[in-house]
C-alpha cells in the first residue's frame, strides 16, 4: 500500500475518533455563549490540564521547536525554563482571572477590562489585537499540518491539497463541536500528541546513542552544544511565549473555563511536567539528536521544521502515518480554541456589545458558528501567501508578540490598582506602534519588536497612570482589596475576613454559577 | 503570609534569569556533565529547583485559596437547602 494511501486512511479514523468524541461531549450543549465559548464553566482537572496544554502547544512544538534546536541547539533550551513558569502563572495570574471572571460572569478578556476601567474602547482594543495576534498562529497550525502531510507523503498530497484538507477539518470540527466539544477533544489530541511525542523521543535517543548521544555530536556538531548568545533574539521568544500562556485570549478564557480554584490549583502541578519536562525537553532531544550522522537522510536547514515526517517517511511510513496525524492533532487542538475564540471576541466584545445588545443566546451561539467558518475561510486564504511559508517559530513569535503588548494593561485589574484607563490605552498604543515600526523597518537597538515594545508600552503604563487619576479610584480599590482578601486572608485584619466571609455578593455569584 | 509568597515568588524568577547565564558565556563549555551538554544541564537543574517552588507554591498558597473560595460556595449552597 502507498505512503498516500496509508496516510489518508489513517487520517480519516483519527478524525472520525476526534468528530466522534466532539459530537458526543456535544449532545449537552446549550445555546449560550458561556456554554459555547466557555464550556459552562465546568472543565474539571484532567480536561483543563489537557486543554490548556494542548491549546498552547501546537505545530510550533512539534514541527518549529524541534527545527529551531536542530538549527539552534541549547540556545533554545529557554524553551524548557519558560514552560515551568507556566505553573507559576497558573496560580499569579489564572486564580485572578478565573475569581473575577466567575464573579461578573466575563466571558472575554474585554469583559474585564471594560469593567476595571469603565472603558468600552479598551475592551475593543483587547478585542482587535487580540484577533489580529491569532491570525498568525492560527496560521501556523493550517501551514504545519500541509507541510507534515506534504513532507511524508514525498509531495504526493501538495501543500495547496493539505491547506484544503486543514481548513476543511478544522471548520467542520470547531463549529460542531463548541467549547465543551474543544475541551473532549483537545483531552483526545494531548494525550495522542504527547504519547506520540514520547515515543518518538525515545526512538531518537536510542537511534543516537542512548547515554552517549551527547558525547557523540561533540566531534559531529560541536556548535549546538554550546549557547551561541544572541541574548535579544531568545528574549524576544520567550517574552511573547511565557506570558502567551495567559495573555492570548484563547489561553485567558481556559482560566474562566475551569469548574473551581482548585481545578487551577492541580492543573498548576501537572504543568511543569507536561509543559516543560515533556514537551520542550522531547523536541530539544529530537532536534538536536537529528544531527547524528546518517540517521535523517536529506535533512537540511531548509526542511528542519519537518524532521519528523521526514524522518518517518524514510523508516516506518505507517508510524509516520499516526505521527502526521498527531501533527494533525496538535494544530487542531490549538486551532479550536483560537478560532471559538476569535468567534466570542468579535461576536460578544463588538456585535453585542456595540450592534445589537438585545441578540438571543441562541443567535449569539448561531453568529460564533459562523465566524468560526469565516475565520477558517481567511486563514486558509492567508496560508497561500509565501510569507505564511516561512519558519514556524518566527510566525508564532509574531502572533504571540502582538498580543504581547496587552500585558502592561491587563496588570491593573490583576495586580496594580494605580493603572489607569489613560496609562493602560497609551501602553497598548504605544506597544503596537514600536512593534509594528521596528517590524517594518528595524530598529538600531538590540531588541526585536515585542521587546521593544514591551518596554516602551510598560514605561508609558507606569508613567501615564502615576500622571492621570480616574474617576473610580475608590471602586478599583475596593476591587484590589477584595482581591488581596481573597487571595491572602490572613494579610487583613478579622474585621476584613468577616466581611469577606460573610460577602454575600461573592457567595450569591459562585452559587448562581454553581446552580448553573 | 504576603511577604513568604513574596520571597518564594522573587526565588522562582531568579532561577528563572539565571537559566540564561549560558547566553553569557557563563556555564557554557563544550563539556559533557551527566551525559548532558553543560548549559543544558546548568539549566534543567535550575527547572528541577523551579519545579519543586510550583509544589510548595501550591501547597501554602493555591491548594488553601482553593479550599477557602470552595468553602464559601459550600457554605452557600447548604444554606439555601436549609
Amino acid at each position: 500500500m502507498s505512503q498516500v494511501a496509508i496516510t489518508v486512511i489513517v487520517l480519516v479514523l483519527f478524525l472520525a475518533i476526534l468528530v466522534g468524541i466532539s459530537s458526543f461531549a456535544s449532545k449537552s450543549n446549550i445555546a449560550t455563549p458561556n456554554d459555547f465559548f466557555l464550556a459552562n464553566r465546568g472543565l474539571g482537572t484532567v480536561v483543563m490540564v489537557m486543554t490548556t496544554g494542548a491549546s498552547y502547544f501546537s505545530t510550533w512544538t512539534l514541527l518549529g521547536s524541534i527545527g529551531t534546536h536542530y538549527r539552534d541547539g541549547v540556545w533554545f533550551s529557554a524553551f524548557a525554563a519558560w514552560a515551568v513558569v507556566h505553573a507559576l502563572f497558573i496560580w499569579l495570574v489564572g486564580s485572578r482571572i478565573w475569581y473575577l471572571g466567575r464573579k461578573h460572569d466575563f466571558v472575554t478578556p474585554g469583559d474585564m477590562m471594560e469593567k476595571y476601567y469603565k472603558s468600552p474602547f479598551l475592551r475593543i482594543l483587547f478585542a482587535i489585537v487580540g484577533m489580529i495576534g491569532l491570525i498568525p498562529y492560527m496560521l501556523i497550525q493550517i501551514t504545519g499540518g500541509a507541510f507534515s502531510l506534504n513532507s511524508l507523503t514525498n509531495n504526493a498530497i501538495p501543500y495547496w491539497v493539505g491547506i484544503l484538507i486543514m481548513g476543511i477539518f478544522v471548520g467542520v470540527i470547531v463549529t460542531l463541536s463548541g467549547g465543551r466539544g474543544a475541551a473532549w477533544g483537545d483531552t483526545f489530541m494531548g494525550f495522542f500528541f504527547g504519547i506520540t511525542l514520547l515515543i518518538i523521543t525515545f526512538i531518537f535517543i536510542k537511534s543516537a546513542g542512548g547515554l552517549h548521544a551527547f558525547t557523540n555530536l561533540q566531534s559531529v556538531a560541536p556548535e549546538i552544544l554550546v549557547n551561541k548568545g544572541q541574548f535579544p533574539g531568545i528574549l524576544e521568544t520567550a517574552l511573547g511565549l511565557t506570558f502567551g500562556f495567559w495573555i492570548m485570549p484563547h489561553m485567558w478564557q481556559k482560566f474562566y473555563s475551569a469548574s473551581s480554584p482548585m481545578t487551577l490549583a492541580k492543573t498548576s502541578l501537572f504543568a511543569p511536567f507536561w509543559n516543560s519536562w515533556l514537551m520542550a525537553l522531547g523536541a530539544l532531544f529530537i532536534g538536536m539528536f537529528a544531527h547524528t550522522p546518517g540517521l535523517i537522510p536529506g535533512l537540511s536547514v531548509e526542511n528542519s521544521d519537518t524532521i519528523i515526517p521526514v524522518f518517518f517517511s524514510t523508516y516506518a511510513p505507517f508510524f509516520g502515518a499516526i505521527v502526521v496525524a498527531a501533527v494533525v492533532a496538535a494544530a487542531i487542538s490549538t486551532i479550536n480554541s483560537t478560532l471559538l475564540t476569535t468567534a466570542s471576541l468579535l461576536v460578544n466584545d463588538i456585535y453585542v456589545r456595540f450592534i445589537n445588545k438585545d441578540v438571543s443566546p441562541e443567535r449569539i451561539t448561531f453568529m460564533g458558528k459562523l465566524t468560526v467558518l469565516l475565520m477558517t475561510v481567511i486563514v486558509v486564504i492567508f496560508a497561500f501567501i509565501p510569507v505564511a511559508q516561512g519558519f514556524i517559530v518566527p510566525v508564532a513569535a509574531l502572533g504571540y508578540g502582538i498580543v504581547l503588548q496587552l500585558v502592561p494593561a491587563a496588570i491593573g485589574p490583576l495586580f496594580w490598582r494605580k493603572g489607569t484607563l489613560a496609562g493602560a490605552a497609551s501602553s497598548i498604543i504605544i506597544g503596537e506602534t514600536a512593534l509594528t515600526i521596528i517590524y517594518i523597518f528595524g530598529s538600531p537597538f538590540p531588541f526585536g519588536p515585542a521587546t521593544t515594545g514591551l518596554i516602551l508600552g510598560s514605561i508609558s503604563f507606569f508613567v501615564v497612570s502615576i500622571l492621570t487619576t480616574d474617576r473610580h479610584e475608590e471602586e478599583k480599590k475596593d476591587h484590589h482589596r477584595e482581591l488581596v482578601e481573597t487571595l491572602f486572608p490572613d494579610e487583613s485584619n478579622r474585621k476584613d475576613v468577616k466581611r469577606w466571609r460573610k460577602s454575600s455578593d461573592l457567595k450569591w455569584q459562585l452559587s448562581k454559577q454553581v446552580q448553573k | 503570609m504576603r511577604k513568604q509568597h513574596a520571597c518564594w515568588i522573587f526565588a522562582f524568577f531568579t532561577f528563572y534569569a539565571l537559566t540564561f547565564l549560558p547566553n553569557f558565556g557563563i556555564f557554557n563549555k563544550l563539556e559533557v556533565i551527566a551525559f548532558l551538554p553543560q548549559p543544558l544541564a546548568w539549566v534543567l537543574l535550575l527547572n528541577a529547583i523551579n519545579t519543586i517552588i510550583i509544589f510548595v507554591v501550591y501547597f501554602k498558597f493555591f491548594k488553601p485559596f482553593a479550599i477557602r473560595v470552595e468553602e464559601v460556595l459550600g457554605e452557600k449552597v447548604e444554606g439555601e437547602q436549609i
